[in-house]
């Protein structure tokens, strides 16, 4: 069955946006193959004692949770140079997007939020 | 006692209730004879009621003032469907509501059950926060209505509203008016259309608003004044002048909390809107989105989930200038021999199918129809072409589900078979939306039989005579905007047979 747009668009593209191995790894999309693997063991290291500052990263698309898994999977697919390619036109955008965009921003409606009440439902 | 006072009493009391009664058993020529007889019934009731009342309220103007006791009870039973409704449903007494609205059965037309439902969840939505344990119980309730009529449907979206779920609230109701009338007591669908008018102007679906406001159906005085100040909101002829908008504003129920709404309305101008206007202008000059600014514009519209028509064909006829760039592939290959990435071509090749995807997903959200897609832009054709396949294979596969149940004769409690009847419904039309009328007949032909069975099943071993010819009512519709004249026949015949 579909699923409503606000739910069926997330998961798969924005959260891959958000989930991008350059920003996982906090990580310039020019970065070397030996900065992938210190950025990587120094964030396994910070999260492994709890750090507070390692369980969340900032996108230009908003915050993301991270956790080893997140942070192993980054680097895999930043070793695998032609994954690497890929990721790096994506996080190129980066640089150069706004502020955050919210994908549950409430558009402005215009409805009448005492209609309910003004009919006796509430 | 003297025969004039008593007659004027008498009749004082009985042209209320005979009025009251009149408008909500709905006497129609086409009622059937048992409906005749229980109508005929309230009225010999109501007359003989209200001469026990006139003579105790003589009684006691006499000064026998025990008598007030008896007259009470004698007003109870002549007025139970008002007392509940302007009494106990806006305290939020929910239980003294549901055995009121016990004796009060001509207004539900007899579904005692379904009427008693309605008054209580319509009670515990007017409680400021709704009682758990009421919801419940009448949840029970509820599962024990057999069969399912449009009073048990009202009060089950009446529940699922206290719930918090309106989505499935508002599907319900709007199915009230596919019931056959002798299924459905007037004050059902009276009920929904009050309930979806206030949800349509809650979401500022005005259009909605101004269709359910103004139509010849009875309504409340608020609904018709939703209904002008919508019709004045978005232009819809025959425009109300402020003049209209404040006398209808006086005459309904709720000015205090209705007068914001008013004064935003007068503060549009009184203008008709043609058709031409609404339509949304198509800028003349679209903005050239190039590398940079075309994934910040990419990515922006993927995290937001949904963007306009005009901005995904813009995003389309974009990308494929992009991927066809030999500037794209030069980088790429340049990158590509740093990395030692091999092949730049399968780098780009994927990075299409992401972006084909992406708008896949955002035409979906959008509610794009495929038509706009089928233009002069590669990418966007491969879209429409992915989206009528994932459109009508999910439509296929709840269809195919409904199927097998229903030939394994699996039964679900009734409410569960309406959802999953309006379940396919939603899809269905969600297909006929995007799909237009290239799908409309194909999805049509995928859904009619499983459904027709469904409903069959449903009159013929189950009981379900209410449920099952709103069923038919809607495939019967639905036959003809498909234009399939058989299955329009055989539902006009299975409509004809349940009545």
């Amino acid at each position: 069955m579909l699923e409503p747009a606000s739910t069926w668009s997330e998961p798969s593209a924005h959260a891959r946006l958000i989930d991008n191995p350059f920003y996982v790894l906090e990580l310039a999309p020019d970065c070397s193959r030996a900065e992938v693997e210190r950025a990587g063991q120094k964030l396994l290291a910070m999260l492994e004692v709890d750090l507070a500052g390692a369980r969340r990263y900032s996108t230009p698309f908003g915050e993301g949770p991270r956790d080893a898994a997140k942070v192993r999977e980054a680097m895999a697919e930043l070793r695998d140079p032609q994954r690497r390619l890929f990721h790096e036109l994506w996080a190129a955008t980066g640089a150069r997007g706004g502020g955050p965009v919210h994908a549950d921003d409430p558009a402005p409606t215009g409805g009448f939020s005492a209609a309910l009440c003004a009919l006796g439902w509430r | 006692m003297p025969m004039f006072p008593l007659a004027f009493t008498t009749i004082a009391i009985l042209l209320p209730t005979l009025l009251h009664r009149w408008e909500h058993v709905g006497v129609s020529p086409h009622l059937p004879p048992q409906q005749w007889a229980r109508g005929l019934w309230s009225v010999v009731l109501a007359l003989i009621l209200s001469y026990v009342a006139a003579l105790f309220a003589l009684s006691v103007a006499r000064g026998h003032v025990m008598h007030v006791i008896p007259l009470a009870a004698v007003l109870v039973l002549l007025f139970p469907w008002p007392i509940t409704r302007f009494v106990l449903i806006p305290l939020g007494r929910w239980r003294m509501a549901w055995n009121f609205a016990q004796l009060s059965g001509w207004v539900w037309r007899g579904d005692v059950p379904g009427g008693q439902l309605v008054a209580g969840a319509w009670a515990v939505l007017r409680q400021r926060t709704p009682s758990a344990k009421a919801i419940a119980w009448l949840s029970a309730r509820r599962d024990e209505l057999e069969p399912l009529e449009a009073p048990g449907v009202v009060g089950s979206a009446l529940l699922a509203d206290a719930l918090g779920d309106r989505s499935a609230a508002r599907r319900m109701l709007r199915l009230v008016a596919d019931f056959e009338d002798h299924n459905r007591p007037p004050l059902t669908r009276y009920l929904a259309n009050e309930w979806l008018t206030a949800d349509a102007a809650d979401r500022g679906a005005w259009a909605d608003v101004e269709l359910r406001g103004r139509s010849p159906h009875r309504r409340s005085r608020t609904t018709r004044l939703l209904g002008e100040i919508a019709a004045r909101l978005i232009g819809y002829p025959p425009v109300p002048s402020n003049a209209t908008l404040v006398v209808v504003w006086l005459l309904s129920g709720a000015r205090l909390r209705t007068l914001p709404l008013l004064r935003r309305a007068m503060r549009v101008p009184r203008v008709d809107v043609v058709p031409e206007v609404r339509r949304p202008a198509v800028s003349a000059v679209e903005p050239v989105l190039d590398g940079s600014a075309l994934l910040v514009a990419h990515s922006e519209a993927i995290a937001k989930g949904k963007i306009p028509m005009e901005r995904l064909l813009g995003l389309g006829r974009a990308w494929d200038r992009l991927l066809g760039d030999p500037q794209l592939r030069d980088q790429t290959a340049r990158r590509a021999l740093a990395l030692r990435a091999g092949d730049p071509d399968q780098v780009i090749a994927r990075l299409g199918r992401q972006v084909e995807a992406d708008l896949t997903a955002l035409a979906l959200a959008g509610r794009i129809p495929l038509v706009a897609l089928e233009g002069d832009c590669a990418s966007l054709r491969r879209v429409a072409r992915e989206l009528r396949h994932l459109l009508l294979d999910d439509l296929a596969v709840v269809c195919e589900g409904l199927d097998a149940r229903v030939r394994a004769r699996k039964p679900l409690a009734p409410l569960d078979e309406l959802r999953e009847f309006m379940a396919v419904r939603e899809q269905y039309e969600q297909v006929c939306e995007i799909g237009g009328p290239e799908l409309v007949r194909v999805a049509f032909s995928q859904i009619h039989d499983p459904l027709c069975n469904l409903a069959v099943w449903l009159w013929d071993e189950r009981g379900e005579a209410g449920i099952s010819n709103a069923m038919f009512h809607w495939l019967g519709h639905e036959a003809v905007m498909a234009g399939d004249e058989e299955a329009a026949e055989l539902q006009r015949r299975n409509v004809a047979c349940g009545r």
